[in-house]
């Protein structure tokens, strides 16, 4: 350890040298010299949640890949729109990239109007880096032991029940309200905007009755037996929380994760787009990748290309009808 | 002596509570018209908005109403703004300041610096007998001193410019 | 293990040859990036965070422990030196920080600064160490309507901050929580106020305002008035470098109230540093002998500030620790890097890693000694740079605000914004309206909206939820009661004045 650190100020130190002395050096660069300096990589959420460690995961491996220096910065608000849409006005010259989620890639759009984006013909797909199933949990006191005992209590008191999502249309609030839509229940979704912490933070503080969001900011707590795992929203068994019953069981099992993408604008240069398919599809593939996946709960599920950009399009149908749904019950 | 203009400060103040005042009443107009109000379990987001211009518009009277002069008044009566000589360099520098980052996009951090370097340096030299060259040589060395110090080695993102590939 | 046990293991870990240097490393890039106005400590360890997943975990937090602490000073320094506040948690130590720096206790107050920064960082260190698995449960005490009560009560209370009148101080603040509305809003998504401005939609940045009202504004003055620019000192004797005896006994009791009232607020979610600052300004107004010189310059406006500043930063270490729950977007930062590491931040933290948890509670031990003796010896460099002359030190600065302010965003709308921010500070200076309130605005004016709505969300549209609870309560009294206190105060003081005034006829 003391010889990597010591070795990363030698090279700090060095690369101060060569910045001062080096003079006229680099030619004009040309797309199939890509990448000459270094890529942003936007994520438009606040660091904290889910999508801040698996963005700085990818991009760390796409600096070793490419390497140049790949910038990551969080540009959070207005439901990811403001990053997302940084990323699709960006030049498409390669060094601006971003995440996507399902969410901010294919359900805004449906609710915001202006947007830069409507559908996935409006940007570049590059990859899909994970899905990440929304999971249900409820403080450790409470009276609800699993799944069967929430959705009864549920059902004999409608729009009594409350769970906490992190904001207003957040994926987690969606995948409630899809369980609403199917099940003829009607659970109440309580938004708090400072992402997937003060919503976990109302459900132990028992101002909510359960709290719907992702593992890994709720792991810990669920470790610590502060929180209570009901529910997972997926078809099967979920590795990191096998307590959690697959709404997969339950009568109402057409439910969604929400996916993590890759993206950029459109009209980047073809040899460009090329190398960024290539590498991330050697990232996204890769046992370390994998690996880091497994441990945080995300699922793995590589898409490249076309084939993210067609499960974009079958997301939009889907978000669709639950947007009616709501519009119907306001 | 420098030369300075001396203007009214109770006129002044009140010239900014009727420009508050009228900025209150634009600003709830144009909440009251594009936002929405939702319900009182789901409220929208007009509501936040429109308090605020309440406060601005009561914040705008309170300054209108006030009264000046007598001996409990803790302001001054009048307040001074420059003129002549001193008028114009404060007009240049700040005219320098805005090309400097109208240019700073195509000309990059570092060159756009050491020229707004060098043009307000010899605008802010009062010495009759200032040189140029000396004042070219500070600011490059200036800006090169930042670009390396802050941009290459701290890593802060700086717009690099369309002569980026020949700089080191 | 009891928590001096784990603190001798943390020091044995932290006082490793590469984690001290992780540490050093860490308190010197933070205090070289709070320097520069604009950067503060959320963008100097989000530029360090890649560079820390090629360390090991425990040095890697250790080093942004560092920067956050190192830049939390340097932001000050320039606050001190020319009014330029470095970041947020500085505005109100540039207001009688400047004043005593043109009195020529420049060196004196720097050394008050770095001195009270250690003493509010360590105490608070303690302060975690002890409590953290009670103190996280006074953290989860708070939901919407209890922070509803906090930063809206805390508005009332902080918009006479800088004294003024009445009318001096609330159109400012108005003005804050105005330009807080622009963009789009954070509980529905609505955009609001853009006139069509993509740049907008993020909102007004905190950053250029600061930097512009006070930084811009004060250069201003400078260039247009060579009377007023030679009123600085020319040279700083060696002695005056360091404080008097009177100075020190006047700092200590000031940095411990900061201390405490720093350490409260670090323990509940939103900007915990600022507001703490701001508090601790107000606490020093209403407690201090010499209250009454606050805001010409008077060493308690400087001392307690700073001392809470680094205690609220360092206590807001409990929630991140205890829970795993970030309060701020640098433990948010450090979050992300434990769990690209693999590491699982909650309450099993302890057990499951004591080496990271009790490594980075002694890294925020050393982390302040290194501060304070990389930082008293440079308090000489900061105040020679005073006589750098006027033609090459007002541009020097005004690039320098650009670079910082650029930087935040990449953005050159929010450099305009420096700039238009300079404007309306040099015209509200020249037309006695107070700065600090509308700082004040635009920090709480977004959250209060935010509780306010989700407050109502959560109660299903009942509005008794905001006195429902004895928290809330409590606030809302303090709250009167500091009112009724400042009220009383005043018109004493007025009496007093008016019977001065008598007699010496």
């Amino acid at each position: 350890m003391r010889f990597r650190l010591n070795f990363h100020l030698m090279a700090w130190a060095g690369f101060a040298l060569m910045a001062g002395v080096a003079g006229l050096s680099h030619p004009a660069p040309a797309a199939d010299e890509w990448p000459t300096r270094e890529i942003t990589f936007y994520v438009p959420y606040a660091p904290g949640g889910s999508t801040d460690p698996i963005s700085r995961k990818y991009s760390e491996l796409l600096e070793k890949q490419l390497k140049v220096k790949v910038i990551v910065e969080n540009k959070p608000g207005a439901s990811a729109t403001i990053g997302t849409g940084a990323v699709i006005r960006a030049k498409p010259d390669g060094y601006t990239i971003g995440l996507g989620s399902s969410s901010s890639l294919a359900y805004q759009p449906l609710e915001m109007k202006g947007l830069a984006w409507k559908s996935a013909d409006d940007y570049q797909s590059i990859a899909k880096l994970s899905d990440l199933p929304v999971i249900l949990a409820v403080p450790a006191e409470s009276r609800w032991k699993n799944l069967d005992d929430f959705l009864a209590d549920a059902k004999a008191n409608p729009r009594k029940l409350k769970v906490s999502v992190s904001g207003l249309r957040s994926v987690n609030d969606i995948a409630i309200q899809q369980l609403n839509k199917l099940s003829g229940l009607r659970i109440a979704t309580v938004p708090f905007t400072g992402g997937g912490g003060e919503a976990t933070l109302a459900a132990l503080g028992g101002r909510v009755d359960g709290t719907a969001g992702f593992a890994p900011g709720m792991k810990g707590q669920i470790d610590a037996g502060k929180l209570r795992v009901l529910a997972v929203f997926q078809d099967g068994k979920y590795d990191l929380l096998p307590d959690a019953k697959p709404i997969g069981e339950t009568p109402w099992k057409d439910t969604f994760p929400v996916g993590y993408y890759v993206i950029a604008p459109n009209g980047l240069p073809k040899p460009i787009l090329d190398r960024l398919l290539a590498v991330s599809k050697t990232i996204v593939e890769s046992d370390e990748f994998k690996s880091f996946l497994k441990a945080n709960g995300y699922t793995s599920d590589p898409k490249i290309g076309d084939d993210m950009k067609k499960e974009l399009a079958g997301y939009d149908q889907k978000f669709r009808e639950v947007v009616k749904f709501l519009d119907d019950d306001k | 002596m420098t030369p300075a203009r001396s203007f009214g400060l109770p006129r002044a103040r009140r010239s900014a509570g009727l420009l508050a005042l009228l900025l209150a009443g634009t600003y709830a107009f144009d909440a009251w018209q594009t936002l929405s109000f939702g319900r009182w379990h789901k409220p929208g987001a007009a509501i936040f908005p429109i308090a605020v211009a309440a406060l601005m518009a009561l914040s705008a009277i309170s300054v209108l109403l006030e009264r000046h002069g007598g001996a409990a008044d803790p302001m001054p009566a009048t307040f001074t703004l420059p003129d002549g000589a001193d008028l114009r360099r404060l007009l240049s520098v700040l005219a320098a300041f805005a090309i400097y980052f109208v240019a700073m996009p195509v000309l990059g951090n570092m060159i756009a610096s050491a020229l707004f370097l060098l043009a307000s340096m010899w605008l802010l030299s009062d010495d009759p007998n200032r040189s140029i060259v000396r004042l070219a040589i500070y600011a490059v060395v200036i800006a090169v001193v930042f670009e390396v110090f802050f941009v290459r080695l701290l890593k802060v993102q700086m717009p690099a410019g369309v002569f980026k590939q020949w700089l080191f | 293990m009891n928590s001096l046990q784990g603190l001798l293991y943390g020091l044995s870990i932290a006082a490793t040859p590469g984690n001290l240097l992780a540490a050093f490393a860490g308190a010197f890039a933070g205090t070289a990036i709070g320097v520069l106005p604009g950067l503060g400590p959320v963008a100097g360890v989000a530029l360090i965070l890649p560079l820390t997943f090629s360390l090991d975990p425990t040095a890697g937090l250790i080093m942004m422990a560092g920067i956050f602490y190192g830049s939390m000073y340097g932001g000050s320094t320039t606050a001190i030196l020319l009014n330029i506040p470095g970041e947020s948690a500085s505005v109100v130590t540039a207001i009688d920080g400047y004043q005593l720096a043109k009195k020529g206790r420049a060196g004196a107050t720097l050394t008050i600064v770095a001195v009270g920064s250690f003493v509010g960082g360590t105490l608070a260190v303690i302060g975690v160490m002890m409590f953290s698995s009670l103190l996280a449960k006074v953290a989860i005490l708070f939901g919407p309507a209890e922070f509803f009560a906090l930063t809206a009560g805390g508005l009332i209370v902080m918009s006479r901050i800088s004294g003024g009148t009445l009318a001096s101080a609330l159109l400012p603040m108005t003005l804050g929580l105005m330009l807080g509305t622009i963009g789009q809003e954070a509980v529905t998504g609505e955009t609001r106020f853009t006139f069509g401005l993509p740049e907008l939609a993020e909102g007004v940045s905190l950053v250029p305002v600061v930097v512009g009202l006070y930084g811009f504004a004060e250069l201003m003055l400078l260039v247009e008035d060579r009377i007023h620019a030679a009123n600085r000192p020319e040279s700083v004797a060696m002695r005056d470098l360091l404080p008097t005896r009177t100075e020190w006994k006047r700092a200590v009791p000031s940095w411990l109230r900061g201390t405490f009232l720093g350490f409260l607020f670090g323990l509940v979610p939103g900007p915990a540093a600022t507001l703490a600052s701001f508090a601790s300004y107000r606490l020093e107004k209403a407690t201090s002998k010499h209250g009454s010189e606050i805001g010409s310059g008077a060493i308690e406006g400087v001392a307690g500030p700073e001392a809470a500043n680094n205690s609220a930063a360092t206590a807001s270490l409990v929630p991140l620790l205890a829970l795993g729950i970030p309060f701020t977007p640098i433990a948010a930062l450090m979050i992300s890097a434990m769990l690209v590491q693999g590491i699982q931040p909650g309450p099993l933290l302890i057990t499951q890693h004591p080496e990271i948890f009790w490594g980075l509670i002694a890294s925020a031990y050393i982390g302040n000694v290194m501060l304070l003796a990389l930082n008293i010896p440079m308090v000489g460099v900061w105040v020679s740079l005073l006589r750098i002359p006027h033609y090459l030190f007002i541009p020097l600065l005004l690039v320098l605000s650009v670079i910082g302010t650029y930087s935040v965003r990449n953005s050159i709308f929010d450099v305009w914004v420096l700039l238009a921010a300079g404007v309306v500070g040099y015209a509200f200076n020249k037309m006695k309206f107070q700065l600090a309130p509308l700082v004040v605005g635009l920090i709480l004016g977004p959250n209060i909206e935010k509780h306010f709505r989700e407050a109502l969300f959560l109660s299903q549209g009942d509005p008794w939820i905001y006195v429902e609870s004895p928290i809330a309560v409590t606030v809302w009294l303090l709250v009167a009661l500091i009112l009724i206190a400042g009220f009383i105060a005043r018109r004493r003081a007025a009496f007093a004045g008016a019977m001065a005034q008598e007699s010496s006829l």
